[in-house]
Protein backbone atom coordinates (compact mmCIF):
# COMPACT_ATOMS: atom_id res chain seq x y z
CA UNK A 1 0.00 0.00 0.00
CA UNK A 2 1.22 3.49 -0.79
CA UNK A 3 1.80 6.11 1.85
CA UNK A 4 -1.41 8.09 2.27
CA UNK A 5 0.32 10.57 4.57
CA UNK A 6 3.01 11.54 2.09
CA UNK A 7 3.69 15.26 2.05
CA UNK A 8 2.97 15.56 5.76
CA UNK A 9 6.10 17.54 6.44
CA UNK A 10 5.30 21.13 7.27
CA UNK A 11 7.26 24.14 6.22
CA UNK A 12 9.39 26.09 8.66
CA UNK A 13 9.30 23.37 11.30
CA UNK A 14 5.75 24.23 12.39
CA UNK A 15 3.90 21.41 14.17
CA UNK A 16 1.68 19.21 12.00
CA UNK A 17 -1.37 20.13 14.09
CA UNK A 18 -1.32 22.83 16.73
CA UNK A 19 -4.37 23.80 18.75
CA UNK A 20 -3.81 27.09 20.55
CA UNK A 21 -5.96 28.23 23.47
CA UNK A 22 -9.12 27.02 21.74
CA UNK A 23 -12.44 28.07 23.24
CA UNK A 24 -16.00 27.17 22.25
CA UNK A 25 -18.89 28.57 24.23
CA UNK A 26 -22.56 27.70 23.88
CA UNK A 27 -24.35 30.53 25.65
CA UNK A 28 -22.85 30.56 29.13
CA UNK A 29 -21.34 27.07 28.85
CA UNK A 30 -17.72 26.64 27.76
CA UNK A 31 -17.69 23.26 26.06
CA UNK A 32 -14.04 23.70 25.10
CA UNK A 33 -12.06 25.92 27.45
CA UNK A 34 -8.60 27.09 26.39
CA UNK A 35 -7.43 23.77 24.99
CA UNK A 36 -3.84 23.53 23.79
CA UNK A 37 -2.67 20.46 21.92
CA UNK A 38 0.15 19.58 19.53
CA UNK A 39 0.29 16.55 17.27
CA UNK A 40 3.32 15.60 15.21
CA UNK A 41 3.28 14.17 11.71
CA UNK A 42 2.14 10.56 11.81
CA UNK A 43 1.54 10.63 15.57
CA UNK A 44 -1.49 9.26 17.41
CA UNK A 45 -3.10 10.60 20.58
CA UNK A 46 -6.13 9.43 22.51
CA UNK A 47 -8.50 11.90 24.09
CA UNK A 48 -10.47 10.52 27.01
CA UNK A 49 -12.88 12.08 29.44
CA UNK A 50 -16.39 11.73 30.82
CA UNK A 51 -19.48 12.36 28.69
CA UNK A 52 -20.04 16.04 28.01
CA UNK A 53 -16.43 17.03 28.69
CA UNK A 54 -16.00 18.56 25.21
CA UNK A 55 -14.22 15.82 23.26
CA UNK A 56 -16.64 15.68 20.34
CA UNK A 57 -16.96 19.48 20.34
CA UNK A 58 -13.17 19.61 19.95
CA UNK A 59 -13.49 17.34 16.88
CA UNK A 60 -16.28 19.56 15.56
CA UNK A 61 -13.97 22.56 15.85
CA UNK A 62 -10.97 20.87 14.20
CA UNK A 63 -13.06 19.67 11.25
CA UNK A 64 -14.70 23.08 10.78
CA UNK A 65 -18.20 21.86 11.64
CA UNK A 66 -18.33 24.52 14.35
CA UNK A 67 -16.45 27.83 14.48
CA UNK A 68 -14.42 28.41 17.65
CA UNK A 69 -15.29 31.30 19.95
CA UNK A 70 -11.59 32.12 20.21
CA UNK A 71 -8.17 30.54 19.79
CA UNK A 72 -6.58 29.03 16.72
CA UNK A 73 -6.14 25.69 14.95
CA UNK A 74 -2.99 25.53 12.85
CA UNK A 75 -2.58 22.65 10.43
CA UNK A 76 0.69 22.21 8.56
CA UNK A 77 1.70 25.74 9.51
CA UNK A 78 -1.55 27.50 8.52
CA UNK A 79 -4.65 28.50 10.42
CA UNK A 80 -7.70 26.53 9.29
CA UNK A 81 -10.23 28.46 11.38
CA UNK A 82 -13.03 29.73 9.18
CA UNK A 83 -12.25 27.41 6.28
CA UNK A 84 -15.23 25.52 4.84
CA UNK A 85 -15.72 22.04 6.22
CA UNK A 86 -15.22 20.27 2.89
CA UNK A 87 -11.99 22.14 2.20
CA UNK A 88 -10.55 21.10 5.55
CA UNK A 89 -11.49 17.49 4.72
CA UNK A 90 -10.11 17.77 1.20
CA UNK A 91 -6.86 19.03 2.68
CA UNK A 92 -6.55 15.80 4.66
CA UNK A 93 -8.37 16.13 8.00
CA UNK A 94 -11.12 13.52 7.84
CA UNK A 95 -13.36 12.33 10.59
CA UNK A 96 -15.10 9.09 11.54
CA UNK A 97 -18.31 9.75 13.42
CA UNK A 98 -19.29 8.11 16.69
CA UNK A 99 -22.44 6.58 15.19
CA UNK A 100 -21.35 4.78 12.01
CA UNK A 101 -22.06 7.20 9.20
CA UNK A 102 -22.29 5.37 5.91
CA UNK A 103 -24.57 5.48 2.84
CA UNK A 104 -27.04 2.72 3.79
CA UNK A 105 -28.90 2.27 0.48
CA UNK A 106 -25.68 1.97 -1.51
CA UNK A 107 -23.39 -1.03 -1.90
CA UNK A 108 -20.27 -1.27 0.21
CA UNK A 109 -18.23 -0.81 -2.97
CA UNK A 110 -20.13 2.35 -3.94
CA UNK A 111 -19.70 3.72 -0.41
CA UNK A 112 -15.94 3.65 -1.01
CA UNK A 113 -16.32 5.06 -4.55
CA UNK A 114 -18.42 7.96 -3.29
CA UNK A 115 -16.03 8.64 -0.43
CA UNK A 116 -12.92 8.59 -2.62
CA UNK A 117 -13.90 11.54 -4.77
CA UNK A 118 -11.54 14.16 -3.37
CA UNK A 119 -7.85 13.47 -2.82
CA UNK A 120 -6.01 16.43 -4.30
CA UNK A 121 -3.39 14.22 -5.88
CA UNK A 122 -2.56 12.28 -2.72
CA UNK A 123 -2.06 8.61 -3.40
CA UNK A 124 -4.09 5.98 -1.65
CA UNK A 125 -4.79 2.28 -1.65
CA UNK A 126 -7.34 1.04 -4.18
CA UNK A 127 -10.94 0.45 -3.01
CA UNK A 128 -10.31 -3.31 -3.29
CA UNK A 129 -7.23 -3.03 -1.05
CA UNK A 130 -9.13 -0.92 1.47
CA UNK A 131 -12.03 -3.37 1.59
CA UNK A 132 -9.55 -6.19 2.03
CA UNK A 133 -7.86 -4.30 4.85
CA UNK A 134 -11.11 -3.89 6.80
CA UNK A 135 -12.26 -7.42 5.97
CA UNK A 136 -15.30 -6.44 3.90
CA UNK A 137 -14.31 -7.85 0.50
CA UNK A 138 -16.98 -10.55 0.74
CA UNK A 139 -19.61 -7.89 1.50
CA UNK A 140 -18.67 -5.52 -1.31
CA UNK A 141 -21.94 -6.00 -3.22
CA UNK A 142 -24.12 -5.83 -0.10
CA UNK A 143 -26.05 -2.74 0.84
CA UNK A 144 -24.16 -0.89 3.57
CA UNK A 145 -27.35 -0.69 5.63
CA UNK A 146 -27.41 -4.48 5.97
CA UNK A 147 -23.96 -4.68 7.62
CA UNK A 148 -23.56 -5.32 11.34
CA UNK A 149 -22.70 -2.38 13.59
CA UNK A 150 -19.04 -3.33 13.75
CA UNK A 151 -18.82 -3.81 9.99
CA UNK A 152 -20.33 -0.38 9.46
CA UNK A 153 -17.66 1.10 11.74
CA UNK A 154 -14.96 -0.61 9.64
CA UNK A 155 -16.59 0.46 6.39
CA UNK A 156 -16.60 4.06 7.57
CA UNK A 157 -12.94 3.70 8.48
CA UNK A 158 -12.22 2.46 4.94
CA UNK A 159 -14.24 5.38 3.53
CA UNK A 160 -12.17 7.82 5.56
CA UNK A 161 -8.94 6.17 4.38
CA UNK A 162 -10.08 6.27 0.75
CA UNK A 163 -9.76 10.08 0.84
CA UNK A 164 -5.99 9.73 1.47
CA UNK A 165 -6.17 11.63 4.77
CA UNK A 166 -3.18 13.09 6.56
CA UNK A 167 -5.01 13.19 9.89
CA UNK A 168 -7.92 11.00 10.93
CA UNK A 169 -10.22 11.88 13.81
CA UNK A 170 -11.81 8.74 15.21
CA UNK A 171 -14.77 9.42 17.48
CA UNK A 172 -15.26 6.30 19.60
CA UNK A 173 -14.27 3.86 16.84
CA UNK A 174 -15.09 0.86 19.05
CA UNK A 175 -18.45 2.12 20.35
CA UNK A 176 -21.05 -0.63 20.42
CA UNK A 177 -18.59 -3.33 19.36
CA UNK A 178 -18.18 -6.79 20.82
CA UNK A 179 -14.90 -7.66 22.54
CA UNK A 180 -13.71 -9.55 19.45
CA UNK A 181 -14.59 -6.63 17.19
CA UNK A 182 -12.73 -4.25 19.50
CA UNK A 183 -9.61 -6.42 19.33
CA UNK A 184 -9.90 -6.46 15.56
CA UNK A 185 -10.34 -2.67 15.49
CA UNK A 186 -7.17 -2.16 17.54
CA UNK A 187 -5.30 -4.41 15.11
CA UNK A 188 -6.80 -2.47 12.20
CA UNK A 189 -5.79 0.93 13.58
CA UNK A 190 -2.22 -0.30 14.17
CA UNK A 191 -2.12 -1.73 10.63
CA UNK A 192 -3.46 1.51 9.12
CA UNK A 193 -0.83 3.58 10.91
CA UNK A 194 1.95 1.15 9.99
CA UNK A 195 0.91 1.13 6.32
CA UNK A 196 0.01 4.80 5.84
CA UNK A 197 1.76 6.79 8.59
CA UNK A 198 -1.47 8.78 8.94
CA UNK A 199 -1.73 10.87 12.12
CA UNK A 200 -4.70 10.14 14.38
CA UNK A 201 -6.69 11.64 17.20
CA UNK A 202 -8.90 9.07 18.90
CA UNK A 203 -11.77 9.70 21.31
CA UNK A 204 -12.56 6.61 23.33
CA UNK A 205 -14.18 5.59 26.61
CA UNK A 206 -13.06 1.98 26.79
CA UNK A 207 -9.80 2.09 28.78
CA UNK A 208 -8.75 -1.40 27.69
CA UNK A 209 -9.09 -0.23 24.09
CA UNK A 210 -7.12 2.94 24.86
CA UNK A 211 -4.37 0.92 26.57
CA UNK A 212 -4.16 -1.38 23.55
CA UNK A 213 -3.69 1.57 21.20
CA UNK A 214 -0.51 2.32 23.16
CA UNK A 215 -0.23 6.04 22.46
CA UNK A 216 -0.09 9.31 24.45
CA UNK A 217 -3.34 10.30 26.13
CA UNK A 218 -4.92 13.65 26.93
CA UNK A 219 -7.67 13.74 29.53
CA UNK A 220 -10.46 16.29 29.17
CA UNK A 221 -12.75 17.44 31.94
CA UNK A 222 -15.24 20.31 31.77
CA UNK A 223 -13.79 21.45 28.47
CA UNK A 224 -10.14 21.54 29.62
CA UNK A 225 -7.24 19.19 29.18
CA UNK A 226 -6.36 18.31 32.76
CA UNK A 227 -3.72 15.65 32.27
CA UNK A 228 -1.53 14.25 29.54
CA UNK A 229 0.94 11.41 29.27
CA UNK A 230 1.15 7.72 28.56
CA UNK A 231 -1.47 5.29 29.83
CA UNK A 232 0.27 4.52 33.14
CA UNK A 233 0.97 8.19 33.91
CA UNK A 234 -2.61 9.18 33.20
CA UNK A 235 -3.93 6.23 35.14
CA UNK A 236 -1.94 7.28 38.24
CA UNK A 237 -3.12 10.91 38.11
CA UNK A 238 -5.30 11.38 41.22
CA UNK A 239 -7.63 13.85 39.53
CA UNK A 240 -8.17 11.49 36.63
CA UNK A 241 -8.72 8.53 38.94
CA UNK A 242 -11.30 10.41 40.93
CA UNK A 243 -13.13 12.01 38.05
CA UNK A 244 -12.98 9.43 35.34
CA UNK A 245 -10.96 6.26 35.64
CA UNK A 246 -12.07 5.70 39.19
CA UNK A 247 -15.66 5.91 38.14
CA UNK A 248 -15.12 3.63 35.16
CA UNK A 249 -12.86 1.04 36.70
CA UNK A 250 -14.26 1.09 40.18
CA UNK B 1 -22.34 -9.05 -18.05
CA UNK B 2 -25.35 -9.16 -15.75
CA UNK B 3 -27.96 -6.57 -16.66
CA UNK B 4 -29.70 -4.72 -13.84
CA UNK B 5 -33.41 -5.30 -13.38
CA UNK B 6 -34.05 -1.66 -14.34
CA UNK B 7 -32.20 -2.22 -17.63
CA UNK B 8 -34.17 -5.41 -18.28
CA UNK B 9 -37.48 -3.63 -17.68
CA UNK B 10 -36.24 -0.81 -19.91
CA UNK B 11 -35.37 -3.19 -22.74
CA UNK B 12 -38.74 -4.94 -22.52
CA UNK B 13 -40.47 -1.56 -22.56
CA UNK B 14 -38.37 -0.47 -25.53
CA UNK B 15 -39.35 -3.55 -27.54
CA UNK B 16 -42.98 -3.00 -26.60
CA UNK B 17 -42.91 0.63 -27.73
CA UNK B 18 -41.03 -0.18 -30.95
CA UNK B 19 -43.81 -2.61 -31.87
CA UNK B 20 -46.75 -0.56 -30.55
CA UNK B 21 -47.34 1.63 -33.66
CA UNK B 22 -47.93 -1.54 -35.70
CA UNK B 23 -50.81 -2.38 -33.37
CA UNK B 24 -52.46 0.97 -32.70
CA UNK B 25 -53.70 3.72 -35.00
CA UNK B 26 -51.58 6.72 -36.04
CA UNK B 27 -53.83 8.86 -33.88
CA UNK B 28 -52.85 6.90 -30.78
CA UNK B 29 -49.19 6.94 -31.87
CA UNK B 30 -49.39 10.75 -32.08
CA UNK B 31 -50.55 10.82 -28.45
CA UNK B 32 -47.57 8.72 -27.48
CA UNK B 33 -45.20 11.26 -29.08
CA UNK B 34 -46.47 13.74 -26.49
CA UNK B 35 -46.27 11.15 -23.72
CA UNK B 36 -42.60 10.55 -24.55
CA UNK B 37 -41.93 14.27 -24.07
CA UNK B 38 -43.61 14.03 -20.67
CA UNK B 39 -41.63 10.87 -19.90
CA UNK B 40 -38.40 12.72 -20.70
CA UNK B 41 -39.54 15.42 -18.30
CA UNK B 42 -40.25 12.76 -15.64
CA UNK B 43 -36.74 11.34 -16.14
CA UNK B 44 -35.26 14.78 -15.48
CA UNK B 45 -37.18 15.11 -12.19
CA UNK B 46 -36.41 11.51 -11.22
CA UNK B 47 -32.69 12.20 -11.60
CA UNK B 48 -32.68 15.20 -9.32
CA UNK B 49 -35.28 13.95 -6.84
CA UNK B 50 -34.99 10.17 -6.85
CA UNK B 51 -31.28 9.88 -7.45
CA UNK B 52 -29.85 13.01 -5.79
CA UNK B 53 -32.61 13.47 -3.19
CA UNK B 54 -33.36 17.10 -4.11
CA UNK B 55 -37.11 17.64 -4.10
CA UNK B 56 -38.01 20.15 -6.80
CA UNK B 57 -41.68 21.06 -6.73
CA UNK B 58 -41.30 23.61 -9.50
CA UNK B 59 -39.61 21.59 -12.19
CA UNK B 60 -41.97 22.77 -14.93
CA UNK B 61 -40.02 26.03 -14.92
CA UNK B 62 -37.24 24.34 -16.92
CA UNK B 63 -39.70 22.41 -19.12
CA UNK B 64 -41.47 25.69 -19.84
CA UNK B 65 -38.23 27.54 -20.58
CA UNK B 66 -37.40 24.83 -23.12
CA UNK B 67 -40.85 25.08 -24.69
CA UNK B 68 -40.81 28.88 -24.87
CA UNK B 69 -37.21 29.00 -26.15
CA UNK B 70 -38.02 26.59 -28.98
CA UNK B 71 -41.20 28.53 -29.77
CA UNK B 72 -39.53 31.95 -29.82
CA UNK B 73 -36.74 30.77 -32.10
CA UNK B 74 -38.87 28.83 -34.58
CA UNK B 75 -41.48 31.63 -34.70
CA UNK B 76 -38.73 34.13 -35.58
CA UNK B 77 -39.28 36.11 -32.37
CA UNK B 78 -35.68 36.36 -31.18
CA UNK B 79 -35.00 40.10 -30.81
CA UNK B 80 -32.74 41.32 -33.60
CA UNK B 81 -32.92 38.00 -35.45
CA UNK B 82 -36.34 37.94 -37.17
CA UNK B 83 -35.01 35.69 -39.94
CA UNK B 84 -34.03 32.95 -37.50
CA UNK B 85 -36.45 30.00 -37.56
CA UNK B 86 -34.13 27.03 -37.05
CA UNK B 87 -35.41 24.01 -35.12
CA UNK B 88 -31.78 23.17 -34.35
CA UNK B 89 -31.02 26.60 -32.89
CA UNK B 90 -34.31 26.37 -31.00
CA UNK B 91 -33.27 23.01 -29.60
CA UNK B 92 -29.86 24.34 -28.56
CA UNK B 93 -31.45 27.46 -27.03
CA UNK B 94 -33.96 25.32 -25.12
CA UNK B 95 -31.27 23.10 -23.64
CA UNK B 96 -28.78 25.89 -22.90
CA UNK B 97 -31.30 28.32 -21.40
CA UNK B 98 -32.96 25.70 -19.21
CA UNK B 99 -29.56 24.42 -18.06
CA UNK B 100 -28.35 27.93 -17.23
CA UNK B 101 -31.64 28.78 -15.49
CA UNK B 102 -31.44 25.62 -13.37
CA UNK B 103 -27.77 26.31 -12.56
CA UNK B 104 -28.57 29.87 -11.47
CA UNK B 105 -31.54 28.71 -9.40
CA UNK B 106 -29.35 25.92 -7.96
CA UNK B 107 -26.61 28.40 -7.11
CA UNK B 108 -29.15 30.65 -5.40
CA UNK B 109 -30.59 27.72 -3.41
CA UNK B 110 -27.44 25.84 -2.50
CA UNK B 111 -24.32 28.04 -2.56
CA UNK B 112 -23.66 29.04 1.06
CA UNK B 113 -27.28 28.28 1.95
CA UNK B 114 -27.80 24.56 1.88
CA UNK B 115 -31.54 24.70 1.31
CA UNK B 116 -32.97 21.20 1.58
CA UNK B 117 -35.98 19.01 2.35
CA UNK B 118 -39.35 20.68 2.77
CA UNK B 119 -37.78 24.15 2.62
CA UNK B 120 -36.35 23.41 -0.81
CA UNK B 121 -39.76 22.09 -1.87
CA UNK B 122 -41.56 25.24 -0.68
CA UNK B 123 -39.11 27.59 -2.40
CA UNK B 124 -39.31 25.66 -5.67
CA UNK B 125 -43.12 25.83 -5.57
CA UNK B 126 -42.88 29.58 -5.07
CA UNK B 127 -40.48 29.80 -8.00
CA UNK B 128 -42.93 27.99 -10.30
CA UNK B 129 -45.80 30.26 -9.25
CA UNK B 130 -43.69 33.39 -9.78
CA UNK B 131 -42.41 32.30 -13.19
CA UNK B 132 -45.93 31.35 -14.30
CA UNK B 133 -47.17 34.82 -13.27
CA UNK B 134 -44.29 36.42 -15.16
CA UNK B 135 -45.20 34.43 -18.28
CA UNK B 136 -48.86 35.43 -17.98
CA UNK B 137 -47.92 39.10 -17.64
CA UNK B 138 -45.39 39.11 -20.47
CA UNK B 139 -46.82 40.40 -23.74
CA UNK B 140 -43.66 39.21 -25.50
CA UNK B 141 -44.48 35.64 -24.44
CA UNK B 142 -48.09 36.05 -25.53
CA UNK B 143 -49.50 36.57 -22.04
CA UNK B 144 -52.29 34.24 -20.97
CA UNK B 145 -52.73 32.96 -24.53
CA UNK B 146 -49.09 31.96 -24.88
CA UNK B 147 -47.34 31.47 -28.20
CA UNK B 148 -49.45 29.80 -30.86
CA UNK B 149 -48.74 28.14 -34.20
CA UNK B 150 -45.31 26.90 -33.20
CA UNK B 151 -43.91 25.14 -36.29
CA UNK B 152 -43.15 21.42 -36.25
CA UNK B 153 -39.61 20.04 -36.54
CA UNK B 154 -37.97 21.18 -39.75
CA UNK B 155 -34.84 19.44 -40.90
CA UNK B 156 -33.24 22.41 -42.71
CA UNK B 157 -30.73 24.62 -40.99
CA UNK B 158 -33.04 27.62 -40.73
CA UNK B 159 -36.61 26.44 -40.66
CA UNK B 160 -36.52 25.32 -44.28
CA UNK B 161 -36.44 21.78 -45.65
CA UNK B 162 -38.84 18.96 -44.89
CA UNK B 163 -41.17 19.28 -41.92
CA UNK B 164 -41.82 16.36 -39.63
CA UNK B 165 -45.36 16.28 -38.39
CA UNK B 166 -46.51 12.79 -39.29
CA UNK B 167 -47.26 10.87 -36.10
CA UNK B 168 -45.04 7.88 -36.85
CA UNK B 169 -41.69 9.67 -37.38
CA UNK B 170 -42.44 11.88 -34.36
CA UNK B 171 -43.24 8.76 -32.34
CA UNK B 172 -39.91 7.14 -33.16
CA UNK B 173 -37.94 10.37 -32.68
CA UNK B 174 -39.55 10.65 -29.23
CA UNK B 175 -38.85 7.02 -28.38
CA UNK B 176 -35.22 7.36 -29.51
CA UNK B 177 -34.77 10.59 -27.53
CA UNK B 178 -36.25 8.96 -24.45
CA UNK B 179 -34.23 5.74 -24.74
CA UNK B 180 -30.98 7.63 -25.34
CA UNK B 181 -31.70 10.06 -22.48
CA UNK B 182 -32.48 7.24 -20.05
CA UNK B 183 -29.38 5.27 -21.10
CA UNK B 184 -27.22 8.41 -20.81
CA UNK B 185 -28.62 9.34 -17.41
CA UNK B 186 -28.14 5.76 -16.20
CA UNK B 187 -24.48 6.06 -17.23
CA UNK B 188 -24.23 9.38 -15.40
CA UNK B 189 -25.88 7.81 -12.32
CA UNK B 190 -23.30 5.02 -12.31
CA UNK B 191 -20.35 7.39 -12.80
CA UNK B 192 -18.32 8.75 -9.88
CA UNK B 193 -20.34 11.98 -10.10
CA UNK B 194 -23.58 9.97 -10.04
CA UNK B 195 -22.44 7.84 -7.12
CA UNK B 196 -21.57 11.03 -5.23
CA UNK B 197 -25.09 12.33 -5.93
CA UNK B 198 -26.61 9.13 -4.56
CA UNK B 199 -24.41 9.54 -1.49
CA UNK B 200 -25.69 13.10 -1.18
CA UNK B 201 -29.22 11.73 -1.01
CA UNK B 202 -28.20 9.16 1.60
CA UNK B 203 -26.10 11.19 4.00
CA UNK B 204 -25.18 14.74 3.08
CA UNK B 205 -23.11 15.47 6.18
CA UNK B 206 -21.00 12.35 5.69
CA UNK B 207 -20.29 13.28 2.08
CA UNK B 208 -19.48 16.84 3.04
CA UNK B 209 -17.07 15.79 5.77
CA UNK B 210 -15.30 13.50 3.31
CA UNK B 211 -14.27 16.61 1.36
CA UNK B 212 -17.00 16.89 -1.28
CA UNK B 213 -18.29 20.33 -2.18
CA UNK B 214 -21.95 19.37 -1.79
CA UNK B 215 -23.21 22.74 -3.05
CA UNK B 216 -21.38 22.26 -6.35
CA UNK B 217 -22.74 18.73 -6.65
CA UNK B 218 -26.30 19.94 -6.10
CA UNK B 219 -25.94 22.79 -8.57
CA UNK B 220 -24.52 20.40 -11.19
CA UNK B 221 -27.39 17.94 -10.60
CA UNK B 222 -29.95 20.74 -10.90
CA UNK B 223 -28.35 22.07 -14.09
CA UNK B 224 -28.19 18.66 -15.74
CA UNK B 225 -31.78 17.91 -14.79
CA UNK B 226 -32.92 21.36 -15.93
CA UNK B 227 -31.28 20.87 -19.33
CA UNK B 228 -33.07 17.57 -19.79
CA UNK B 229 -36.39 19.14 -18.79
CA UNK B 230 -35.72 21.91 -21.34
CA UNK B 231 -35.13 19.32 -24.05
CA UNK B 232 -38.43 17.68 -23.08
CA UNK B 233 -40.22 21.03 -23.27
CA UNK B 234 -38.77 21.74 -26.72
CA UNK B 235 -39.80 18.32 -28.02
CA UNK B 236 -43.25 18.79 -26.53
CA UNK B 237 -43.91 22.16 -28.13
CA UNK B 238 -42.90 21.15 -31.68
CA UNK B 239 -45.65 18.52 -31.47
CA UNK B 240 -48.24 20.45 -29.53
CA UNK B 241 -47.72 23.69 -31.48
CA UNK B 242 -48.57 25.87 -28.54
CA UNK B 243 -46.57 27.19 -25.55
CA UNK B 244 -48.81 28.38 -22.73
CA UNK B 245 -48.04 29.68 -19.21
CA UNK B 246 -49.44 26.43 -17.79
CA UNK B 247 -46.35 24.66 -19.16
CA UNK B 248 -44.08 26.65 -16.89
CA UNK B 249 -46.09 26.69 -13.67
CA UNK B 250 -47.17 24.85 -10.60
CA UNK B 251 -49.82 22.62 -12.16
CA UNK B 252 -47.46 20.76 -14.50
CA UNK B 253 -44.84 20.68 -11.72
CA UNK B 254 -47.35 18.84 -9.53
CA UNK B 255 -48.31 16.54 -12.41
CA UNK B 256 -44.73 15.43 -13.05
CA UNK B 257 -44.24 14.82 -9.36
CA UNK B 258 -47.23 12.45 -9.40
CA UNK B 259 -45.98 10.63 -12.51
CA UNK B 260 -42.57 10.10 -10.94
CA UNK B 261 -43.99 9.06 -7.56
CA UNK B 262 -46.49 6.68 -9.18
CA UNK B 263 -43.95 5.20 -11.57
CA UNK B 264 -41.13 5.06 -9.06
CA UNK B 265 -38.39 7.53 -8.28
CA UNK B 266 -35.75 4.91 -7.57
CA UNK B 267 -35.27 4.11 -11.26
CA UNK B 268 -35.31 6.45 -14.25
CA UNK B 269 -37.16 3.92 -16.41
CA UNK B 270 -39.84 3.54 -13.71
CA UNK B 271 -40.44 7.30 -13.68
CA UNK B 272 -40.66 7.38 -17.49
CA UNK B 273 -43.15 4.50 -17.55
CA UNK B 274 -45.13 6.25 -14.78
CA UNK B 275 -45.50 9.35 -16.95
CA UNK B 276 -46.56 7.38 -20.03
CA UNK B 277 -48.98 5.19 -18.05
CA UNK B 278 -50.69 8.09 -16.24
CA UNK B 279 -51.03 10.19 -19.38
CA UNK B 280 -52.36 7.23 -21.36
CA UNK B 281 -54.90 6.32 -18.67
CA UNK B 282 -55.86 9.96 -18.35
CA UNK B 283 -56.60 10.23 -22.07
CA UNK B 284 -58.71 7.10 -21.94
CA UNK B 285 -60.44 7.49 -18.60
CA UNK B 286 -61.01 11.23 -18.54
CA UNK B 287 -63.48 10.81 -21.40
CA UNK B 288 -65.35 8.17 -19.44
CA UNK B 289 -65.11 9.77 -16.04
CA UNK B 290 -65.13 13.45 -16.88
CA UNK B 291 -64.49 15.63 -13.87
CA UNK B 292 -64.06 12.66 -11.53
CA UNK B 293 -60.77 11.61 -13.20
CA UNK B 294 -58.56 13.90 -11.06
CA UNK B 295 -60.28 12.42 -8.02
CA UNK B 296 -59.49 8.88 -9.16
CA UNK B 297 -55.88 9.86 -9.97
CA UNK B 298 -55.53 11.39 -6.51
CA UNK B 299 -56.85 8.23 -4.87
CA UNK B 300 -54.54 6.03 -6.95
CA UNK B 301 -51.68 8.31 -5.96
CA UNK B 302 -52.50 8.01 -2.26
CA UNK B 303 -52.92 4.24 -2.51
CA UNK B 304 -49.60 3.99 -4.31
CA UNK B 305 -47.80 6.04 -1.65
CA UNK B 306 -49.23 3.74 1.04
CA UNK B 307 -48.96 0.35 -0.66
CA UNK B 308 -46.17 0.92 -3.19
CA UNK B 309 -43.93 3.62 -1.75
CA UNK B 310 -41.35 2.80 -4.40
CA UNK B 311 -43.93 3.41 -7.12
CA UNK B 312 -45.66 0.81 -9.27
CA UNK B 313 -42.84 0.19 -11.74
CA UNK B 314 -40.25 0.82 -9.02
CA UNK B 315 -41.86 -1.97 -7.00
CA UNK B 316 -41.86 -4.22 -10.07
CA UNK B 317 -38.12 -3.61 -10.56
CA UNK B 318 -37.47 -4.19 -6.88
CA UNK B 319 -39.38 -7.49 -6.89
CA UNK B 320 -37.60 -8.57 -10.04
CA UNK B 321 -34.30 -7.77 -8.31
CA UNK B 322 -35.19 -9.89 -5.29
CA UNK B 323 -36.47 -12.74 -7.45
CA UNK B 324 -33.27 -12.77 -9.51
CA UNK B 325 -31.17 -12.64 -6.33
CA UNK B 326 -33.03 -15.66 -4.96
CA UNK B 327 -32.78 -17.50 -8.30
CA UNK B 328 -29.00 -16.92 -8.30
CA UNK B 329 -28.73 -18.12 -4.72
Amino acid sequence: MQDAAEGNATSGGAPFLEIISLVKSFGGVRAVDHVDLVLDTGAMRCIIGPNGCGKTTLFNLITGYLPPSSGDIRYRGQSIVGRPLHKIAADGIVRKFQVPSVFPEMTVEDNIRAAAGVRHGRSVASPAELLDMVGLTKNRRHMAGTLSHGEKQWLELAMVLSTAPRLILLDEPAAGMTRTEKTETVRLIHEIRRETNVAALVIEHDMAFVAALDCPISVMMLGRIVASGDYDTVRRDPLVREAYLGAVNG
Amino acid sequence: MKLSSATLVGLVALIFFVVLPFIVSDWVAADFGIYFAYALFAVSLCFVWGHAGLLSLGHAVYFGIGAYAMSLVTLGMVPGLPELHSTWVGLAAAIVLSTVAAAVVGWFFFANRGLKGAFLGIVTVALAVIVERLAINSSYLGGMNGLMSVPPITLGLNGDGPEIYDPLPIYYIGLTLLAVAIAAMMRVSASRFGVSLAALRENELRLWTLGHDVAKLKIAAFALSGGLAGLAGAFFVVQFGFAAPSLIGFSLSADVLIWVALGGRNALIAAALGAVAVRFLESRLSNLMGATWPLVLGMVFMASVIFFPKGIFGELIDRLDRWRDRANG
